[in-house]
């Protein structure tokens, strides 16, 4: 049992890697479906040409429901805005099908979804729940003389595209208005239509577009594109690399169960001399190997469980965790099949007379290098292209996003008051700066031109908060904000659009008004704007919204000062809606954690899958040597010193693990390039030292440990390696 | 018992081939004592490999009791060395992860006995070689000459007809020698066959027939 170990323990090490792999890529695939699924990812809404008349009936659900591309539909209908006048409190009536919170993947707290077409029941948000019932869960009373059978679970204030359910009431078909300002009959028809794409949203957006000519598609992932590209990008790399660590792990059980079938040779030819049939050594060596490789597999798998303890990662099961165990059998019977064979079909003569393969020749046989050199090569070319990947992720990710600000408040109007004045104007500045951990404040009005897109006017103090990335020009100062001169910032996009490139210096015109282009910055998710606006020109446009960006002096802040926000606006304005302040960037935020995430996962990818590469190098190295003890026994007793036998079995295990090394380092970096690409839709351009440093590593960890192995095999006695050789 | 006809064989060694037997026709009783002579490289291993179905011939036919068993398959040839044959090495060749008893007791394994037999027979002939308090001790544990008793013990373990010996006493000293000498003297006496490659006087004295090995040819019976 005692000589099996060294193949238990390397079994075990490869399945224990390839286990890591398989739970960091199930918690990356759950992270990233959380993600996906939180900003509606596979969502669409479709809708006629907003001119005409034409409404979605009931029929249009079914034929767009019946593409192949288009996993679910729900209708939506009429929105009737409704104001409670004792909470001042304002809330909307939505008409929806059944299947709305199935489809928007939207969660209850309190009761249950449509169980059909009622007519008499109402799902609400958390939010109509806790200002109109002043509790959360008012299941089974009554609103408007309908009854409440769904309390939806609150979505938060930073999702901002879906974050206004809070503040909705479904209702399926709602009868002749029982109260002022309900909602009318849809009469089965809707405004609009929810999709959800059953793979590709692309495909699914086309796929309706031809079915409606001329219809409008606004995807739901359009502000979020970025995080899922290159979300889905991190996931591949994780995936590549549990499909390296697979690879490597295989190649190594290979190894490992090959070269120990094969050093049984002489056993083999004992106990075929005393009677053993071919068929009787095959059978006990790939009993053997099913044992060797099923007591390796589950030690592995507890030393899985292990290693995601203590890298503290959550261990996402799922049922690929069931492969390791069986792949390592797999692998291990198919490892000694083959020497099985060989060696159980060689004569007994010639098994006991040469001693195994405890020969020079043997050593040298040309199937033990070769094989020996492909598995070290594919553990290289695996780790180069793993540690190359990490590279260009993590340089991307860093270039994309940027320095993420986590402590920026956004305060918005009463976005769905219908009570005069809602907007803020830059005197309520003063309401918010009179909160304690208040930095800086600066107003913002968005507003939306059909020519070019969206336009930002911001007020002084903007370029403190470094929302934008400046790409070249200059940021407005805030002299030039307060004094209306008329200087702008446009995006990257719109230059390209509109100017074919480079936009600094020339000229903007919009209402009438000519302003010069003093900078160009990136349009990118913390702020998708294509023009920048001293606010002192908001009188020239029809306000669409207003808010403020706050500054807050420390992210433990955040709640208590958007609680004292919305609290001062009410005391300051008792007749005005709630104005909603939330962090500004927590979306970013979240979506930067996983980043991070996925890096740091992808980081115990490439330590993980280095550690065992190295195991590889380390387990082959341990056999080769072993087999040479007897060789050694007699060169130390005709009076080699240790050193030169050292030296000598450094240079041979060179001359079997370098060309590997080579060999997977040209593959890796060859197929590098077609990996990227393919698989993570980026331009290919790690750095030469990513790709040097596996190699590197591998020679380094090659050199230590044929040199330990090498000091320790000589430490004996000549007699004693004689000896030990021998038996 | 044995009978070799016109038996060569020939070994490939890279681009080299080697006669290590070049025509050989002897006969064996069942009763024989045969003693093997021959200078080095002469041929006297693989004649002994040969015969005991450890290799097959180049060219040439075995019979044994009359029938030819140069080509039977890998099954058969397997049953005659576990019922016909027993083997004694030159380096005793033990399974070091095995003790004393499960050394003896192996050609049982494949023979179909069952453990306790396996045991029980293991034990008894360990007791005749004089090793009843070695039986659980590992072939490291052993001397030279208790590991070629042990090694005796299981050439015998089946009851074999013949005992094919490889220089059985050419790792131990004089003394030690001349014990498993007597043991094989014993073992003729209950009527195995014994066919010993020897360099030493002092077996090819005590055997009733002796053959002489020159360059794989048979030169003096």
């Amino acid at each position: 049992m005692a000589r099996r170990i060294p193949s238990i323990v390397a079994v075990a090490l490869a399945t224990a890697a390839l286990f890591v792999g398989l739970a960091l890529q199930e918690s990356q695939h759950r992270d990233l479906s959380a993600l996906v699924s939180r900003i509606g990812g596979d969502l669409f809404f479709l809708s006629l040409p907003s001119h005409g008349d034409e409404r979605l009936a009931t029929q249009d659900i079914e034929a767009v429901l019946a593409l192949p591309e288009v996993a679910a539909v729900a209708g939506q209908g009429t929105e009737t805005t409704y104001y409670v006048p004792g909470q001042k409190y304002v809330y909307t009536w939505l008409n929806v099908t059944d299947n709305y919170l199935d489809v928007y993947c939207l969660a209850l707290s309190y009761g249950r979804p449509f169980l059909g077409p009622e007519e008499r029941g109402v799902v609400i948000g958390a939010e109509v729940a806790e200002v109109v019932f002043g509790h959360r869960n008012p299941i089974g009373e009554t609103l408007e003389g309908l009854e409440v059978i769904g309390v939806l679970a609150r979505l938060p204030e930073e999702d901002v595209v879906r974050e206004y359910l809070n503040r909705r009431v479904l209702t399926l078909h709602k009868p002749a208005s029982p109260f002022p300002g309900g909602p009318g009959t849809d009469g089965g028809t809707f405004f609009a239509l929810l999709i959800r794409a059953s793979q590709d949203v692309d495909a699914a957006e086309q796929s309706v577009l031809a079915f409606y000519p001329g219809a409008q598609i606004l995807p739901i992932t359009r502000f979020y594109s970025l995080s899922v590209m290159t979300a889905l990008a991190l996931n591949r790399v994780l995936l590549l690399s549990s499909g390296g660590l697979l690879i490597m792990s295989g190649a190594l059980i290979l190894a490992v169960l090959s070269l120990s079938a094969l050093r049984r040779a002489r056993e083999i030819g004992i106990r075929r001399a005393v009677g053993a049939s071919v068929q009787t050594i095959q059978r006990m060596l790939l009993g053997e190997a099913f044992f060797l490789s099923l007591l390796g597999g589950l030690s592995g798998s507890v030393l899985g469980v292990v290693v995601l303890l203590v890298m503290g990662d959550s261990i996402a099961l799922s049922w690929l965790h069931l492969l390791p165990v069986p792949s390592a059998v797999l692998i291990g019977i198919l490892a000694a099949w083959l020497p099985a064979c060989s060696a159980s079909r060689r004569s007994p003569a010639s098994a006991i007379a040469q001693r195994g393969l405890y020969t020079r020749e043997a050593n040298r046989s040309r199937l033990l290098v070769v094989a020996s050199t492909l598995c070290i090569g594919l553990a290289t070319c695996a780790l180069v292209i793993l540690t190359a990947t990490t590279q260009i992720a993590s340089r991307h990710v860093s270039q994309e996003w940027g320095r993420i600000d986590a402590d920026l408040l956004l305060v918005r109007n009463p976005r769905e008051s219908i009570l005069p004045t809602p907007d803020l104007t830059p005197a309520d500045a003063e309401v918010i700066k009179r909160i304690p951990d208040v930095v800086s404040v600066v107003p913002t009005i968005s507003y939306v031109d059909g020519s070019y897109g969206s336009l930002a006017l911001v007020g002084q103090g903007f370029g403190d908060l470094r929302m934008v990335e400046m790409i070249s020009g200059r940021m407005m100062d805030d002299q030039e904000i307060a004094s209306r001169q008329a200087v702008c910032l446009i995006s990257d996009r719109l230059a390209e659009e509109e100017y074919g490139g480079e936009a600094v210096g020339r000229q903007f015109q919009t209402k009438g008004e000519t302003f010069q282009i003093v900078g160009q910055f990136a349009r990118k998710q913390a702020f998708l704007k294509d023009v920048i606006l001293p606010l002192e020109f908001r009188d020239r446009f029809v306000r669409k919204d207003a808010s403020f960006l706050v500054r807050v002096a420390s992210i433990d802040a955040m709640t208590g000062v958007a609680n004292q926000v919305v609290q001062s606006f009410q005391a300051t304005y008792p007749d005005r809606g709630r104005v909603t302040a939330a962090p500004a960037n927590l979306q970013l935020a979240a979506v930067a954690d996983f980043y991070r995430s996925a890096l740091l996962r992808l980081s115990w990818f490439a330590l993980v899958a280095i550690a065992l590469g190295i195991g590889e190098i380390s387990t082959l190295a341990h056999f080769f040597l072993s087999l040479r003890t007897f060789e050694n026994g007699v060169r130390r007793a005709i009076g080699a010193k240790r050193i030169h036998v050292i030296l000598r079995a450094c240079r041979e295990m060179g001359l079997v693990f370098l060309p590997g090394i080579a060999l997977g380092t040209c593959l890796g970096v060859v197929l590098l390039p077609v990996f990227v690409r393919t698989l993570l839709y980026l331009p290919a351009s790690a750095s030469l030292a990513a790709q040097a440093v596996p190699p590197a590593l591998m020679v380094t960890g090659v050199g230590t440990m044929v040199t330990i192995h090498a000091t320790r095999a000589v430490g004996l006695s000549p007699a004693e390696l004689l000896t030990k050789g021998r038996s | 018992m044995i009978e070799l006809v016109g038996v060569t064989k020939t070994y490939d060694s890279g681009k080299n081939r080697v006669a290590a037997l070049r025509g050989v026709d002897f006969e064996l009783g069942s009763s024989d004592y045969l003693a093997i002579q021959g200078p080095s490289g002469a041929g006297k291993s693989t004649l002994l490999n040969v015969i005991g179905l450890l290799d097959e011939p180049t060219t040439g036919s075995i019979l044994l009791n009359r029938e030819c068993v140069s080509e039977l398959d890998d099954k058969r040839r397997s049953d005659l060395r576990n019922q016909v044959f027993g083997f004694v090495f030159q380096r005793f060749n033990l399974l070091p992860e095995l003790n004393a008893w499960q050394n003896v007791a192996l050609p049982g394994r494949y023979g179909g006995r069952s453990r306790r037999e396996r045991r029980t027979r293991a034990l008894e002939l360990l007791a005749d070689v004089g090793l009843q308090d070695r039986a659980d001790h590992l072939p490291a544990e052993l001397s030279g000459g208790e590991e070629q008793r042990v090694a005796i013990a299981r050439a015998v373990f089946m009851s074999p007809k013949m005992i094919l010996a490889d220089e059985p006493t050419g790792n131990l000293d004089s003394t030690l020698a001349q014990q498993i000498l007597s043991l094989f003297a014993e073992i003729h006496q209950q009527g195995v066959a014994l066919t010993i490659v020897t360099h030493e006087p002092s077996v090819v004295a005590s055997a009733r027939r002796t053959i002489h090995l020159v360059d794989g040819r048979v030169v003096l019976s």
